[in-house]
């Protein structure tokens, strides 16, 4: 092998490198928190034509939204000392034969089998109905992981869903539940924000 | 393979291809695991597209199919490592972004972003270690063009597949099945004809530019290869873009633009590598070792597949094989920019001489039996007798090795007495079924007496 041929070789490595080492340096290295004051509100989901986006949820005191881990269009996550809350979108799509939208608990069939992939984690078959702050039923039941506990929430709207996930060391998270619970009850959906 | 197995390129490829997969791995398992059902119509509907990708991108280069093993090794390099470089690194721009200029930003203009930058760096990537590995394997902006492709398609099948899992958990799990069905039907159905392989084969075709044209000023070779790269960003960027998503507009306004680059740029390509070919031919014919008339059915595959049905079977129809193999691996040789095989030209010219001389033997057998063949070279012009070589050869001196030598030429090089200028033109004329050019239809060849070959063995 020529110089050449050493050379390209350590710089296509150099330059793999820094993309695939380089860049997560770089973003660990960013702070990423951003305190959100009492009664902030979020937005979450696909915009629609007009920019609108289906999910609000309004923060209740002492929460940080992580934006690293956060996208916009389908996932916020917020932390609250050792506490951490997912809130997700669902874009849900009719049954081919019914033409109905899931319902709470097809939603909540369907996180059951999504938290042992993000969490680690399962859900309780045991749910209770919930009724969010606008008025729209879902269903809640607790989450459990190796190490954590946290409850879990569905709300289906018809097209759209949103899915809210959270959890914590047990000591912390029952301090945080009551604010938690708050936090989930304010998910609302936007009206004419469909697509 | 000694010589593959002692560059370092190539273990920087397998190392990051080993890596790539083990992440491949590590993130889609558990997916697969959570998600059978969609995991399965997802292989059972991408495995076909790879598949048929693969065989397109080796049987879209004129001339000859491209060799299968580095068009595999691409393929490969973009289905794990390109992959796993992507994936992290835009999970990690993507973050940057939404620190820096905010989520609704990053959220907007991420995608056409990160990715052009992250995923088009990672494929090129395994076009230059195919290139520094098999430098042979680059000789020109369509080798380029077919690499990049063949590396976008092995990374747009594999981000497809991943994709399918990412649509069921958008959908909430509900419906996973159908979730992957729409997946597929998105992202390849309405999708794949102007994706990442078309992205790729743009930088790809840049880089075959500044890797085998040596024989273009640097300056130039280093402008057209950046041009390729920022054209394969920028195609992403658009297509990524968050301007005219959805729907028709999609497919006329964002679409298609990208395919006709696309074939913009393999229309260029091809041109130039075929321009290059008849140059190259066109020397060989000046040197006398390929016939006028003869780079024009080299250049077509049906062509030299419908001579190949005209001659007569078995022997004369596995020569004029051979023949062919011999003068495209000449030319080839002839167009190798970077690597070239000391006196693997010489070698290759002493061949095709060889084997011409062993058909018009095979041939005048046949034509001893009362059999007639059609003429080989379509319209082809008879020409006098020719000889190889006709004139000293400049470098190295003619013939400076045994195995060089033709084989009925005494070793020093200089032809004995009657041995000269074995006649090479066996086409039979133009449109007639008549015999070689002399001693036809007498049961041998028309090598003088006396000289040792296949035909005409010596006493």
């Amino acid at each position: 092998m020529n110089k050449a041929g050493w050379w390209g070789t350590l710089g296509v490595a150099g330059v793999l490198v820094a993309l695939s080492v380089g860049l997560p340096v770089i973003d660990s290295a960013i702070a990423g928190d951003e305190s959100l004051p009492t009664g902030t509100v979020l937005r979450l989901g696909p915009p629609n034509g007009k920019g609108v986006r289906p999910i609000r949820l309004t923060t209740t005191a002492g929460w940080t939204l992580r934006k690293g881990n956060s996208d916009l269009s389908t996932n916020l996550t917020l932390r609250k000392g050792s506490t951490t809350l997912i809130v997700s979108s669902v874009e849900l799509t009719p049954n081919t034969e019914s033409g109905d939208y899931p319902d709470a608990e097809a939603l909540w069939k369907g996180l059951g089998r999504l938290v042992p992939l993000q969490w680690d984690g399962h859900l309780s078959s045991r749910t209770t109905g919930i009724t969010s702050d606008q008025g729209v039923s879902g269903l809640t039941g607790d989450m459990t992981t190796a190490r954590h506990v946290g409850i879990a929430a569905v709300f289906p709207d018809g097209s759209q869903g949103a899915e809210a996930v959270a959890a914590g060391p047990p000591g912390d998270f029952a301090a945080e539940a009551d604010a938690v619970k708050t936090m989930i009850k304010s998910i609302a959906f936007s009206k004419g924000a469909g697509r | 393979v000694k010589r593959v197995l002692r560059r370092p390129s190539f273990w920087l490829w397998l190392v990051l291809c080993l890596v790539g997969l083990g992440l491949v791995v590590l993130t889609m398992l558990p997916q697969m695991d959570a998600f059978v059902g969609g995991a399965v119509i997802g292989l059972v509907l991408l495995t076909p597209v790879l598949v048929a990708a693969v065989f397109f991108f080796i049987w879209l280069n004129p001339i000859r199919l491209r060799p299968w093993k580095p068009a595999l090794g691409v393929v490969v390099w973009g289905m794990t490592a390109a992959f796993g470089v992507a994936f992290l690194a835009n999970t990690a721009f993507l973050g940057i972004l939404a620190k820096t200029a905010g989520l609704s930003f990053s959220d907007r203009w991420g995608a056409s972003i990160a990715a052009p930058v992250d995923e088009e760096t990672a494929k090129l990537a395994g076009v230059v270690l195919i290139a520094l590995t098999l430098p042979r394997a680059i000789r020109g902006p369509l080798d380029g063009f077919s690499y990049g492709a063949l590396v976008g398609a092995g990374f747009q099948v594999i981000e497809n597949f991943l994709y399918v899992f990412n649509t069921i958990i958008l959908t909430g799990a509900v419906h996973s099945n159908s979730a992957a069905a729409s997946s597929f039907f998105a992202r390849v159905v309405f999708g794949a004809w102007w994706s990442h392989w078309a992205f790729t084969c743009a930088s790809g075709a840049g880089f075959g530019y500044l890797f085998g044209r040596t024989d273009k000023p640097m300056g130039v070779r280093i402008g057209v290869g950046l041009a390729g790269f920022l054209t394969a960003m920028g195609m992403h960027a658009w297509f990524n873009s968050p301007l005219l998503m959805g729907g028709l507009w999609q497919i006329i306004v964002k679409g298609l633009p990208l395919l006709g680059i696309a074939i913009a740029v393999y229309w260029w390509a091809r041109t130039d590598y075929l321009r290059r070919f008849t140059a190259a031919a066109g020397q060989e014919i000046a040197l006398g070792v390929l016939q006028p008339g003869e780079e024009s059915l080299l250049a077509r595959r049906r062509r030299r597949r419908a001579e190949r049905r005209r001659v007569p079977p078995i022997e004369a129809r596995g020569l004029v094989t051979s023949l062919r193999r011999a003068q495209l691996d000449l030319i080839e040789e002839d167009l190798a920019g970077t690597e070239r095989v000391p006196l693997a030209a010489d070698r290759l010219r002493h061949d095709v001489v060889t084997l011409r001389n062993q058909l018009v033997g095979s041939l005048a057998r046949y034509q001893a039996w009362g059999r007639s063949w059609y003429p080989l070279i379509p319209g082809g012009t008879p020409q006098p007798p020719q000889s190889w070589p006709p004139r000293p050869h400049p470098s190295p001196p003619y013939p400076p090795q045994p195995w060089q030598q033709p084989r009925h030429w005494p070793a020093g090089g200089q032809p004995a007495p009657g041995d000269e200028e074995p006649p090479t033109d066996w086409s039979g004329g133009r449109g007639t079924a008549g015999p070689p050019p002399d001693g036809g239809g007498q049961g041998g060849s028309d090598l003088p007496p006396g000289t040792p070959s296949r035909m005409n063995p010596s006493p």
